[in-house]
């Protein structure tokens, strides 16, 4: 069995690379670079430093929030007894499920110093949304998702076989689950709680909506970004500057995944195929439960109330009566024929870029293994649209292609690669920015396996394909999962370069939202996301569903 | 462990998948003659046809109410629209005209500075309808290079059940009017900018710092405002007149104050593109949006002033010309304030409410 030639290692590098060159990371640098080279781009930016600590520090403390919550949830969900552990564990991936600037409105109609639901029953200004600590605890809670998914799927596929013989060594249930199992998962946490970092401080939304009305007003790096670049060519400079600050985030991030991981890096899964046993929470099922239920009560349950009753809702902020409520934003909405076509394309949109993420995202973390040193290189390069504001990417993309690109064959036939004003740009512009979700999930799935189990079957006689598809993939199959619903869920409702992107005369739900945001009313917009949330609820438990249908047939 | 990354199969699959999207991409091509094609579409005088595309700003629904008049008097046209916050249509225009490829015909905006941009930097086509004639002349550009099409107003709106509303834009700073109010971010809202030019100039600085002082809430666009006020947040606010009476036909408690020292218009011109590969077609679009029913249209859906000043207002509103009457006029002072000293603006702004 030889190690294949080493030119076939630069293909897949050639192939995997290119078009995330061409298509995300080449049109930015462009952009970028075009705007540092305008005059004054680098004029005034000690003026930015208050963006750029606010968005340090709500984007850590977002980062902090998702742990702390995410860690003790995972366990609590994936690996005891908890009683409706299964529809909590839907419940729970919601927050990524709706866009976060809608979570930013429920807790806006709730906790507003003055006309908050929670205001008026607590009395005025007890609770005030507005300002960096309320920005990082809708991000925390709108990012738990991706702490909570990433640590589950490390928790499934952590061998059993260690927790046994943590338990033969006398170790009780508890202390076992806890040093054996938990600092295995760590990495996965952790490296989810950088993503929810990097999330936090290139999500645009939630700072615009509870920053601006602050006092003083909150500004975060993609705030001031966008704020320069509607100042057309005078802003784009300066914006440029401040966007390559918010980039080089990326790396340090990834540096501190790397170094938290290092010590707590095993190979989890050496190939027996027990399931792992329940925890049994025994006498604290009843105290975990209700936390959880608390938790669940408040953090999500609450403002997805707020969301309904706001749709129900004549105008907003009415007085709360039963006169007062209508279905005539539900009617008005949900069946007009826009909403449906917006639905489709948006789904079709968010499965394709789901897919393309999760094939990218391997291959980024196959090459990771691969190339070894490079392969930082590689993940970082993955990683890194991630951090570039929405609408930084959607720009880059709009000066990249909308002219077509010809390609001239001997002079007689060209192909012609017309992406502008066409779903393919969209496509294009969801998979690059999430590609990250992808390249995290499956780069950490496969640090933890053992290649042994590849090897076993390259023994039995397969070819390095076979043994790939039925020995590493199966294995694999939990975290791509998990980057499919996240993707497709982030994709689905995406907002920020949906609007700028979105073909001429097309629809998709993120255009729908911001439109029935900004122009109709908060009602409709409301409903559009309560739609929503029950439409992933469902396909959740479906999802759930099917596979405890598969598990009984095994 | 020696070297075992070789034992993991990725080219196979590396390889497999880079296949696939290459061909994805190649697929997506249209494959045509190398040779300059002549595709520019022959300008065929008399009737228009072909496609002509609009980015625009106005409402959805507003869009939607014209399609079928566009159908019955272009019955060969096909309008494709782009519509989008003017922030944002500004923003993809600027991308475009950044790569040299800009596809829209036709721009439909309500940010007169932005257009005003354009016409100085030479983008637009001349071109007077035989609609404008009636059109008050402070709404046309005299070398006919824009048209404006519709007016938005900004005015000020308070709950029914409020305490005494103010009763113009400088109660809201000089201290007779004591309150909350709620204003768009000029930072980020065209609309909110073009209202904050017109406070500026009459005004100054200080009108920012007032408002500051006066514990004025900063809302992101006209919506925000809207929800600040409707919810109690704040007592009155600084709105789009289409806004509150779209609202007020919801069922929503608001009521419109006119400010004595003047509403600020903001008129949403129409221009056409030099670069149109079809202008016929994109001027007889220009008219059917001047006609009296497409005006008609932009009043009862739109719920804005038409331009035909034969036309009454918005919900029993009077006309535009007692519209004009009611506002602040503009000037070229102002328009040449807001386009060259637009950054000056936004920085005053911004650094009288980081206090």
């Amino acid at each position: 069995m030889s190690a294949p030639a080493t030119p076939l290692r630069w293909v897949g590098l050639a192939a995997w690379l290119a078009p995330l060159v061409v298509f995300a990371v080449g049109p930015v640098v462009f952009l970028l670079a075009r705007g540092l080279g305008a005059a004054g781009a680098l004029e005034g930016l000690a003026a930015e430093t208050g963006a750029l600590v606010n968005t340090l520090a709500i984007s850590t403390g977002a980062a902090a929030l998702a742990l702390v919550l995410g860690a003790p949830l995972a366990l609590l969900l994936f690996r005891t007894d908890l009683p409706l552990r299964g529809a909590y564990a839907v419940l729970f991936t919601l927050p990524s499920a709706i866009p976060a600037f809608i979570w930013g409105m429920g807790w806006l109609s709730l906790a507003s110093p003055r006309a908050g639901y929670l205001n008026r029953l607590l009395g005025e200004g007890t609770l005030d949304i507005h300002g960096p600590v309320g920005i990082a605890f809708v991000e925390g809670v709108s990012g738990l998702p991706l702490v909570l998914l990433a640590g589950g799927a490390a928790m499934r596929r952590v061998d059993p076989a260690l927790e046994e013989a943590a338990r033969v060594c006398g170790a009780s249930p508890a202390r076992a689950l806890l040093t054996t199992t938990l600092p295995l998962a760590l990495p996965s946490l952790s490296s989810g709680a950088v993503m929810v970092f990097l999330m936090a401080a290139s999500s645009f939304g939630v700072p615009y909506l509870l920053g601006v009305s602050a006092s003083p007003p909150t500004r975060v790096l993609t705030t001031r970004i966008y704020e320069l670049v509607l100042r057309a060519d005078e802003g784009l400079g300066r914006a440029s500057a401040l966007a390559l600050g918010l980039l080089l985030l990326t790396p340090v991030a990834l540096l501190a995944t790397w170094a938290l991981g290092r010590s707590g890096r095993v190979r989890l899964s050496a190939g027996k195929g027990l399931a792992s046993r329940p925890f049994a929470l025994g006498r604290g099922r009843a105290v975990a439960g209700a936390a959880v239920a608390l938790g669940c009560a408040v953090l999500v349950l609450l403002p997805l109330g707020a969301l309904v009753l706001t749709s129900l809702q004549r105008g907003f902020g009415a007085r709360l009566a039963w006169g007062e409520l209508t279905l005539a934003h539900w009617s008005g909405v949900l069946w007009a024929p826009r909403t449906l076509r917006a639905t489709g394309l948006s789904l079709l949109l968010a499965t394709g870029a789901g897919a393309l993420v999760c094939a990218l995202g391997l291959g980024a973390a196959l090459l990771q293994r691969a190339f070894r040193r490079l392969g930082a290189g590689v993940e970082a390069l993955a990683v890194w649209p991630y951090a570039v504001p929405g609408t930084v990417l959607a720009l880059a993309l709009l000066v990249a292609f909308s002219r077509d690109w010809r390609f001239i064959l001997l002079e007689r036939v060209a192909f012609v690669l017309a992406l502008a004003h066409t779903p393919w740009l969209l496509l294009v512009a969801y998979a690059g920015k999430y590609l990250a979700l992808g390249t995290r999930n499956g780069a950490e799935a496969l640090a933890q396996l053992d290649p042994s189990l590849a090897e076993a079957a390259r023994v039995s006689g397969a070819g390095p394909t076979r043994a790939f598809r039925d020995a590493t993939l199966p294995l694999l199959r939990p975290a791509l999962l998990a980057a499919f619903v996240l993707t497709f869920l982030a994709c689905a409702t995406e907002i920020t370069m949906s609007v700028l992107l979105v073909p001429a005369g097309s629809e998709v739900l993120g255009k729908l939202l911001f439109d029935l945001q900004s122009y109709a009313d908060p009602a409709a917009a409301a409903v559009l996301a309560c739609a929503f949330v029950a439409l992933v609820a469902v396909g959740q438990g479906v999802l759930a569903l099917l596979g405890r249908r598969a598990a009984e047939a095994r | 462990m020696p070297h075992n990354p070789g034992r993991m199969p990725f080219p196979a699959l590396v390889r497999g998948a880079g296949l696939a999207l290459a061909l994805v991409v190649l697929a997506s091509c249209r494959i045509e003659s190398a040779a300059p094609s002549s595709d520019v579409v022959a300008t065929h005088e008399g009737t228009p046809s072909g496609e002509v595309w609009v980015y625009t700003s106005m409402y959805q629904h507003v869009l939607d109410a014209l399609e079928p008049l566009l159908k019955q008097r272009l019955p060969g046209v096909t309008v494709r629209w782009y519509q989008a916050g003017s922030e944002k249509v500004a923003s993809r225009l600027d991308a475009e005209r950044a790569a040299g490829a800009v596809r829209a015909d036709l721009l439909a905006a309500s940010d007169p500075f932005f257009i005003e941009r354009l016409a100085r930097a030479g983008d637009f086509l001349p071109y007077a309808s035989p609609h404008v004639l009636r059109v008050p002349r402070s709404l046309l550009d005299l070398d006919a290079r824009y048209a404006a099409i519709r007016v938005s107003t900004m005015v000020l709106v308070h709950r029914e059940d409020s305490p005494p509303p103010p009763t113009s834009f400088a109660a809201l700073v000089d201290g007779s009017w004591k309150g909350r109010v709620a204003i768009g971010d000029p930072l980020t809202s065209g609309t909110a900018f073009t209202w904050a030019v017109f406070c500026q100039a009459r005004y100054g600085d200080a009108y920012f710092t007032g408002l500051r002082e006066r514990g004025a809430i900063v809302a992101g666009g006209n919506a925000a405002v809207l929800q600040k006020v409707e919810s109690g947040e704040a007592d009155a606010g600084v709105l789009l007149l289409e806004n509150a009476l779209t609202a007020r036909a919801k069922g929503s408690h608001l009521q419109v104050v006119w400010p004595t020292d003047g509403a600020v218009t903001i008129p949403g011109p129409v221009a056409l593109f030099k670069s149109t590969p079809n202008p016929v077609a994109a001027k007889a679009v220009v008219d059917v949006l001047l006609s009296p029913e497409g005006q008609r249209l932009i009043v009862e859906k739109g719920d804005m002033h038409a331009v035909d000043p034969r036309l009454a207002g918005p919900r029993d509103e009077p006309g535009v010309e007692t519209l004009l009457q009611r506002a602040q006029p503009w000037t070229p002072a102002l328009v040449e304030q807001g386009l060259a000293r637009g950054g000056a603006l936004k920085e005053a702004f911004s650094r009288a409410f980081s206090r």
